[in-house]
């Protein structure tokens, strides 16, 4: 699909599912605030960007680990991992005890990352396989690091996360962070080989691609991201607990779909992935606010999901 | 053309649901619960809705919502916030995490939401109350029972719940207390069963073949003692007094066993305490003065009563102990 001459193609071409999503996004937002008075209100947007944010650092993470059409379900264990371990390595005496903190959380992403991105690319094991056993281990590690939730947390640290800048700061990391993610993949020429690996994997180890490293280094990035979604849990909750991470494996491999990733590799953007992230996100949103019963809540969520998936199906077809 | 339907069935979708919403006078209220995963949660969320209905019927509260997380933290956190956003006027939360939750349980109470939470409390001393049953007068009624049933001297084996919890801590703390002070009452030996029928029964048989005479069992749950229950009759043993809990399927085991030596007792963690946590939440509202432990009378399945709780035609999964009416129950246990 991705030819050489993708930059000659028009904008339409090579954007038409993510201006698609966006839209149906849109659409999705203004049936919404039809309804209800307070969804278009300060408070509740900036509640929508509190609650994304975690969902939106793993799915942008998936993203880049489903371009090599690979697949990390350890990513929901490792923001556990990450949060547990941020919490118990805090200092709340000291005013830069969030410090190590947070750089060791980063430091584990970075060493869970390797550790998945190394069985995959030198052990040559399917994906979905390596990653469901390194799940178990990380579970268990933070079951063993913090076994019943608790802990203090830096309140100086949390303060700043959750509500600095008047409370922007989240959306102003969620911003960066889409950012230096889509120049990542759509701009530098390490991106060029994710998508080619995606593509074609012995076709791109035949020109010359270091298919293994390339692999090593999305699964790092990713896990990377599933830290800061860890670290930002830490703020918001407050405290640690060993299982807060075990939805955020599926719901961000949803994400990316719905935003126009292909499971098989090589198609996808993060922008479509943002679109993703908050379909999921304003669908639970929506139904509390329009008060649909909790029975009923998971039975429109596939709902609605299936109706976003459909325009990346729809779009295969043409 | 096919996006064209596709817009068009999601117009439809939002549309359904529009019609739920609607504004009268009274109270908004909601149930923030983290899972509906079996029967006891299930019932509770009933019994809440039941109350909400009355309480709606008498013009108390306009309108009420349930939210479900699904065991998802971040969704019951978020769940919070719209609740928040909704603008509320009470909140009553059991919680996925005692601690994660707390953050946006005291926003809401900035908020001036009255916020009351139950079952799987918020550790956060800013909301209005908590509501519970005396974890540990549950242990002691089980024990005082045995202690009586034995004639204060016998051998028993302990089954306890799932380490590390709170309620397994409590509830084996007040029996033994009352065990400590009846020296002739023996323990032979503890499993922690986790509250589970098959966990129940395999500790139980290893234990009966461990000991030759067991005279009691102390059970802080009803699965469990439904699977010791079992154990005892696969192993050709005779029936001894065991405490239980009051679900349907316990109480069907003991009712149909008391002629064989079988005797119990069955207080229980009731799934009405929904309903006690919004009644409690109204009082708040009202302007009343609650106190920040609300501690509810322990309603107790004895030998003498069991007949009046015992619904043969119910299933095992039901919870005895209920303020539902048996419409609502059929409806629920269909």
């Amino acid at each position: 699909m991705i030819k050489k001459n993708d930059n000659k193609m028009h904008f339409w071409q090579r954007n038409s599912h993510t201006v698609l999503i966006f839209a149906f996004l849109a659409v999705l937002m203004i049936i919404v605030s039809l309804f209800s008075d307070s969804f278009f209100t300060e408070r509740n947007l900036k509640n929508l960007v509190l609650s994304a944010f975690p969902l939106l650092m793993v799915a942008l993470g998936q993203t880049l680990v489903l371009l090599t059409g690979g697949i990390d379900l350890s990513l929901g264990a490792i923001v556990s991992l990450t949060n547990v371990s941020c919490v118990t390595l805090m200092n709340t005496e000291s005013s830069v005890g969030w410090i190590p903190a947070l750089a060791a959380a980063v430091l584990i992403g970075v060493l869970c990352g390797g550790l998945n991105g190394l069985i995959i690319s030198k052990g040559r094991l399917a994906p979905i396989i390596v990653t469901l056993a390194t799940t178990t281990i990380f579970e268990g590690i933070a079951l063993f690091v913090m076994s019943s939730p608790g802990g203090r947390v830096h309140s100086g640290f949390r303060q700043f996360f959750i509500r600095g800048i008047n409370g922007y700061f989240p959306l102003i990391v969620s911003i960066v962070v889409v950012l230096l993610v889509r120049m990542i993949s759509n701009q530098s020429a390490y991106g060029r080989h994710l998508r080619s690996l995606g593509g074609n994997e012995t076709a791109a180890y035949s020109t010359g691609i270091k298919v293994d490293r390339v692999k090593l280094i999305a699964y790092i990035l990713a896990a990377v991201l599933a830290a800061l979604a860890g670290i930002y849990l830490t703020a918001r909750m407050n405290s640690g607990d060993a299982t807060v991470g075990k939805n955020y494996s599926m719901n961000a491999i949803t994400s990316s779909v719905v935003g126009g990733t292909a499971m098989t590799g090589a198609i996808g953007d993060p922008l479509g992935t943002v679109a993703g992230v908050f379909i999921v996100t304003i669908i639970n949103n929506m139904l509390n606010l329009l008060g649909a019963s909790s029975f009923y809540q998971f039975i429109y969520q596939g709902g609605i999901l299936i109706a976003a998936l459909s325009l990346s199906a729809l779009r295969r077809q043409k | 053309m096919k996006r064209i339907l596709v817009f068009v069935l999601m117009l439809s979708l939002a549309l359904s649901l529009a019609g739920m919403a609607s504004a009268e006078e009274g109270y908004k209220v909601a149930l923030v619960n983290y899972s509906v995963g079996n029967s006891w949660r299930a019932q509770m969320v009933a019994e809440f809705e039941a109350e909400a209905k009355r309480l709606q019927a008498e013009g108390v509260i306009s309108e009420y919502f349930v939210t479900n997380s699904n065991d998802d933290i971040a969704k019951e956190i978020s769940d919070v916030e719209d609740m928040i956003t909704k603008g509320v006027d009470a909140i009553v939360i059991t919680a996925a995490s005692p601690t994660a939750l707390a953050p946006v349980v005291e926003d809401a109470t900035a908020a001036g939401i009255k916020v009351v939470s139950f079952d799987n409390v918020v550790e956060t001393d800013q909301q209005v109350a908590t509501v519970g049953i005396d974890e540990k007068e549950f242990g002691k009624i089980c024990a005082d029972f045995l202690v009586e049933a034995l004639g204060g001297k016998g051998k028993i084996v302990v089954l306890n719940g799932i380490a590390g919890t709170a309620t397994d801590a409590l509830r084996w703390q007040g029996a033994e207390e009352v065990f400590a002070n009846h020296p002739e009452i023996e323990i032979l030996g503890t499993a922690n069963a986790d509250w589970d029928y098959a966990k129940g029964k395999a500790a139980m048989e290893s234990m009966l073949s461990a000991y030759p005479q067991i005279d009691g069992v102390w059970s802080q749950g009803g699965a469990m003692t439904q699977g010791a229950i079992d154990a005892f009759i696969a192993a050709g043993r005779p029936l001894v007094p065991m405490s239980g809990e009051g679900n349907n399927g316990m109480i069907r085991a003991w009712v149909e066993n008391r002629d064989k030596g079988f005797s119990s007792i069955a207080p229980s963690n009731p799934t009405y305490t929904s309903a006690e946590a919004l009644r409690v939440a109204i009082k708040a509202l009202n302007g009343e003065e609650v106190p920040s432990n609300v501690v509810m009378d322990m309603e107790v399945v004895t030998p003498e009563n069991v007949d009046q709780y015992y619904k043969p035609d119910m299933p095992d999964s039901y919870w005895v102990l209920t303020q539902l009416d048996d419409e609502v129950l059929a409806d629920l246990y269909k």
